[in-house]
């Protein structure tokens, strides 16, 4: 099979596929329906810690997590969860929100959706910590 | 000597068949509405990861294949090419993929390049692409090296090699349960390997198969699928990114940091680079057998069932 062909199959494939999922509504965000499935998408990934305090944001994309000895954030991801305990950087203020920044190169950064009213608890909670 | 074999690439020969075996998984999940799922950033990722993997086999394939040259030319041995030596050299190359894919388990170093697999936590066919970038890194070709000084001629190690790959793309889905119990005893199956994509303590290390999942029974690492136990896909701490490049290098920037932090001695420096995925010098972290005990301590009822024995 020649460079060319291989070239083109791929990228045929690749933009064929993902336009087909994206058409059949398969790109639409996780949301958490209550505290209740934030918590139970927290204890997945951290079960050693298990959540005592739980803060959706405003668009039920995330939650902070509070557990015994510090905080933590879960939020979507793509069909999916993912949760990151949080150290003692505090997260960054913007337009619409927070900006949480991770150690690790395995996570990009996160902007989470919060009210005024929600934001400024979420900051109160983590400067607590 | 036979100095001049070729044979197909296989790999880039099956693409096409890739691509069409998505799309029924895909149109069999939306029919039936089981069988799977897919989202699309993550299916995406997967795709470029083996884009990715194929360009990567292109520009440093001939890194593995001149090693391989250097070897034929060493060993007087010859077992030329007859349909049987093929057979022999499929057979003992899937125990040479056995034993790469339990070091890419096990050794931190080879685990970089290998995480990426199974960084996604969907169990579709596009998940068998999300292959690695930086296999050459691992030097884990160097596994290779006893069947081509035994006389299997380096082209036709490669396109055995090639055609295990081919197998194990089908095995990626949840949309066959289990075969029939004669296939299920001795191939690997979407059912084992399924097990062996899972997170869950019971499903970590097992089921490093490639074709034949009589090498994990022999070697004591096969864990069944448990009907009690969904398999819970991804990693124990899953990725946070659809970045492919992140996805692709994630694990060997985590060994750069850590082998770079201050106050070590040279033996926990190397540590961080060859111990299993998990190790930390200060006992911050855990290993995949600390996972277990730590859900044995949590769940003892577990204790002594399959993956936990």
């Amino acid at each position: 099979m020649s460079l060319e062909i291989l070239l083109a199959l791929v990228i045929g494939g690749i933009a064929g596929i993902a336009a087909l999922l994206h058409f059949l509504g398969l790109t639409a965000p996780h949301r958490f329906t209550d505290e209740a499935t934030a918590v139970a998408a927290w204890e997945r990934e951290v079960p050693e810690l298990p959540a005592t305090k739980v803060s959706l944001s405003t668009d039920a994309h995330a939650a902070l997590i509070a557990f015994d000895g510090g905080h933590g954030i879960v939020w979507s991801f793509g069909d999916d969860t993912v949760a990151r305990i949080l150290g003692a950087n505090q997260p960054e203020v913007t337009q619409t929100g927070l900006r949480f920044t991770f150690p690790d190169f395995g996570s990009s950064n996160l902007d989470v959706q919060l009210d005024e009213k929600t934001r400024a608890a979420w900051l109160k909670l983590l400067e607590a910590q | 000597m036979t100095d001049q074999i070729t044979y197909p690439d296989v790999v880039k020969l099956a693409v096409p068949f890739f691509i069409v075996a998505i799309l029924i998984e895909l149109a069999w999940i939306a029919i039936k509405g089981r069988g799977g799922r897919y989202e699309t950033r993550d299916a995406v990722t997967s795709l470029i990861m083996g884009a990715g993997n194929v360009a990567s086999g292109i520009i440093l394939g001939f890194i593995a294949y001149g090693f391989f040259m250097v070897l034929w030319e060493i060993t007087p041995l010859d077992l030329g090419n007859s349909w049987w030596i093929v057979l022999i050299c499929f057979v003992l190359d899937d125990l040479r993929y056995y034993w790469v894919h339990r070091f890419g388990h096990r050794i931190r170093w080879v685990w970089a390049s290998h995480v990426n697999h199974h960084s996604s936590q969907h169990y579709n066919l596009t998940t068998a692409l999300r292959q690695t970038w930086t296999g050459t890194f691992t030097f884990m070709m160097v596994v290779r090296a006893p069947l081509i000084l035994l006389g299997f001629h380096p082209a036709m190690v490669l396109f055995c090699g090639g055609v295990n790959l081919i197998y194990q793309f089908w095995i990626h889905t949840e949309a066959i349960n289990k075969l029939p119990r004669w296939f299920e005893a001795v191939m690997n199956t979407p059912s084992h390997h399924r097990a062996h994509h899972g997170r869950n303590a019971r499903y970590l290390d097992c089921n490093y198969a490639g074709v034949f999942i009589i090498w994990d029974k022999m070697f004591g690492t096969f864990v069944p699928e448990q009907d009690s136990d969904r398999v819970d896909y991804g990693l124990v701490h899953n990725l946070g990114t659809f970045n492919p490049l992140r996805v692709a290098f994630h694990e060997w920037i985590g060994i750069f940091k850590d082998m770079t932090q201050r106050g070590l001695t040279l033996r926990e420096r190397l540590m961080y680079a060859v111990a299993p995925p998990g190790w930390s010098h200060d006992g911050s972290r855990k290993s995949s057998d600390e996972l277990k005990e730590a859900h044995l301590e949590r769940h003892p009822e577990d204790r002594g069932t399959a993956g936990f024995s």
